[in-house]
């Protein structure tokens, strides 16, 4: 978990500790559609996973990402 | 480190350069969406101190902003741009017409010339496959970037300020494959992976430390173990592991990167805890020596401890810790240098001997923007200084020893041969500096064609050149005349030749009418050996403001006598 809370960390400019579940593009300036398709990239690549472009669009926010993220076989 | 730690490094930066960070303005120049480049290398500025502004074309409008001298990348002045596009096979490249191409380039040359810092430009990478597979060297797409390529670096041959990179060797470090990044592509135009990006970052961040004056000068090295294999005072001078065979054989294929270094004007010096007799006795009988004592500027093989040792090394040399890195196979030697003399670069080196070279040029931390003849002489005259050395030890006064090493300096006003070397001089000499303004070969070449007396003094003496070490850029208008910038190569200081050229200058001035110099100290991190210069040239204070101080001096119309002058019996010719 805090792998995936440090890559958001690092794209977004927030503290790992503002990333909670309701972590979302609507409350985070930053989430933007440029950096949603970073954090895809950094995320597949740290935890060798690999979603399809619809799956990455859905999320809503960051708790989603973590039920993906699991939904892909990857402990968390 | 990963790319994610630069993003992240680079996102949570401070607001503001502090007093810590070095400011560095970049302009970045592409064609593709360029915001993770902009952030992995603005992360590595950071990881090396320097705090980056860093300053982009706006997505597709390249050609815009390099023809508009009011855009955004001319006023944030920067001191590096970094060019690069990317064409693949099937993205319909807007550099397949020809048309595009000629104005892109001819758009840059301009650009380089205008902007001021220098500019890098990328070549093209050459897609591995296209529809012609390796068959058919005329594929559309293969003909147009090698057209580019050809073009640009014929460009920068005539163009000081344009600098060429290979981004083809990046792509044949990383792998095609590794390198693009197909979604990417599609979704956000954004070709390269991260990986890539930050392979190249680190190449590009060779140009940032050279254009800045942060490149090392250097290398001080240990020697069992690193220069060659086993301990020489347990297995004797030719008892050591060096050879022609393995594992020897790797030990000499690193001196010789080391010779190919010095041969580029890298100083090389030894730090050992070895008997002193031991080590000369290896230089004298070993044959498989590449490095021979001449190569090494000093030599410390004592049980001191090594960052005492590299303290008194960088004083011999004249050269700051920050210009040097020290090389040693011992995690403990390296650890305790970390924590000493943390200016001091200390890499890595728990690696096989055959590992060694590759770690050596991987640093990427010599390199200069401009190489010119007196980087290759620079070896030949650390050999010539160590001679000198000789007899100031028989000299007994200061005096008396500038005097047997009868000095002659030759200057020239506006010297078109000596831009590059003026131009090196501004980015690499801090100590004796007044004012620490660095100029590209483009500025000095602009300030020349302006009428700007740029003055450059090349030193000799009995035991050979010193080549050009002093410059002096003076802008003279009617009676009054301003002093930007004066300075001093360290490999020359304390022979008084910096009052001798100014003393001629200021005759020169005398001739034009000159009757008031103004000048200014700028005080910096390291130049406080030209704290005393103005002073003792004869000018007075006249304000101080932050960390400038200004004076002035009023030009008589005949030469007053110097007291303190050291250099009295230094020859002055001028071209």
């Amino acid at each position: 978990m805090d792998a995936l809370k440090h890559i958001f960390s690092s794209v977004l400019h927030v503290s790992t500790d503002e990333v909670t579940k309701d972590l979302s593009p609507d409350n985070t300036p930053a989430w933007d559609s440029l950096n949603a398709i970073i954090l895809v990239t950094e995320i597949e690549k740290a935890f060798a996973v690999r979603f399809t472009f619809d799956e990455a669009m859905a999320v809503k926010n960051f708790g989603e990402v973590v039920q993906l993220v699991r939904s892909k076989g990857a402990a968390l | 480190m990963q790319p994610l730690s630069y993003i992240s490094a680079y996102t949570h930066r401070p607001k503001s350069a502090g007093s810590r960070l070095h400011p560095v303005s970049i302009n970045l120049i592409t064609n593709f969406t360029d915001d993770v480049l902009e952030r992995i290398l603005g992360g590595m500025c950071l990881n090396e101190g320097l705090y980056p502004v860093i300053t982009k074309a706006p997505y597709k409008q390249y050609g815009i902003a390099l023809n508009d001298r009011t855009s955004p990348i001319y006023r944030s002045k920067p001191d590096i741009s970094f060019v690069i596009f990317d064409a693949s096979a099937h993205h319909q490249s807007e550099f397949l017409s020809a048309e595009h191409r000629d104005d892109t380039l001819s758009a840059i040359n301009a650009y380089a010339g205008a902007v001021g810092g220098h500019t890098v430009v990328g070549l093209f990478s050459l897609p591995y496959r296209g529809a012609y597979g390796h068959f058919f060297s005329e594929e559309p797409l293969f003909v147009a970037l090698s057209d580019f390529n050809h073009k640009i670096k014929r460009l920068a041959q005539t163009n000081p300020a344009l600098h060429v990179f290979d981004a083809n060797k990046v792509m044949h470090r990383i792998g095609e494959e590794q390198a693009r990044d197909p979604r990417g592509q599609c979704a956000f135009d954004m070709p390269f992976t991260s990986e890539f990006l930050a392979a190249l970052c680190a190449e590009w961040m060779a140009y940032v430390r050279a254009g800045l004056g942060l490149s090392r000068k250097c290398i001080v090295l240990d020697l069992d173990n690193t220069l060659w294999g086993g301990v020489v005072g347990e297995e004797g001078p030719l008892g050591v592991t060096l050879g022609k065979e393995y594992p020897g054989v790797a030990y000499q294929h690193f001196q010789r990167a080391l010779l190919s270094l010095w041969e580029c004007g890298v100083i090389l010096a030894i730090n050992s805890k070895n008997n002193e007799a031991d080590v000369r006795e290896v230089f004298e009988k070993n044959p498989h020596m590449v490095l021979k004592e001449e190569h090494f500027a000093a030599v410390r093989a004592n049980w001191d401890d090594k960052s005492t040792n590299i303290k008194s090394l960088a004083e011999e040399l004249n050269i700051g810790l920050e210009s040097v890195v020290f090389i040693d196979d011992s995690p403990l030697e390296r650890e305790r240098m970390r924590q000493e003399v943390p200016e001091v670069l200390t890499p890595d080196w728990s690696v096989e001997p055959e590992e060694y070279v590759q770690k050596l040029l991987a640093l990427n931390v010599f390199h200069q923007m401009s190489f010119t003849e007196e980087d290759k002489k620079k070896g030949k005259m650390y050999a010539e200084e160590a001679r000198r050395k000789k007899v100031a030890k028989t000299a007994g006064s200061v005096e008396e020893y500038i005097k047997k090493l009868r000095i002659k300096i030759q200057v020239a006003e506006g010297d078109r041969v000596a831009i590059a070397r003026a131009s090196q001089l501004t980015q690499k000499t801090n100590q004796y500096n007044l004012t620490t303004k660095r100029y590209s070969e483009a500025d000095i070449a602009a300030l020349i064609k302006k009428g700007v007396l740029v003055a450059t003094g090349e030193v000799s003496d009995v035991f050979g050149g010193y080549g050009i070490v002093l410059l002096a850029i003076m802008e003279v208008r009617g009676k009054e005349a301003s002093l930007d910038t004066f300075l001093m190569s360290c490999r020359v200081m304390g022979r008084g030749v910096e009052q001798a050229f100014f003393e001629h200058l200021l005759g020169r001035l005398r001739t034009r009418g000159v009757s008031t110099i103004t000048a200014c100290f700028v005080a910096s991190a390291k130049n406080k050996p030209a704290e005393g210069f103005l002073p003792a040239m004869g000018f007075k204070k006249t304000g101080v403001k932050l960390n400038e101080r200004r004076y002035m001096l009023a030009l008589g119309p005949v030469a007053k006598k110097l007291t303190s002058r050291k250099g009295k019996s230094i020859l002055v010719l001028s071209s």
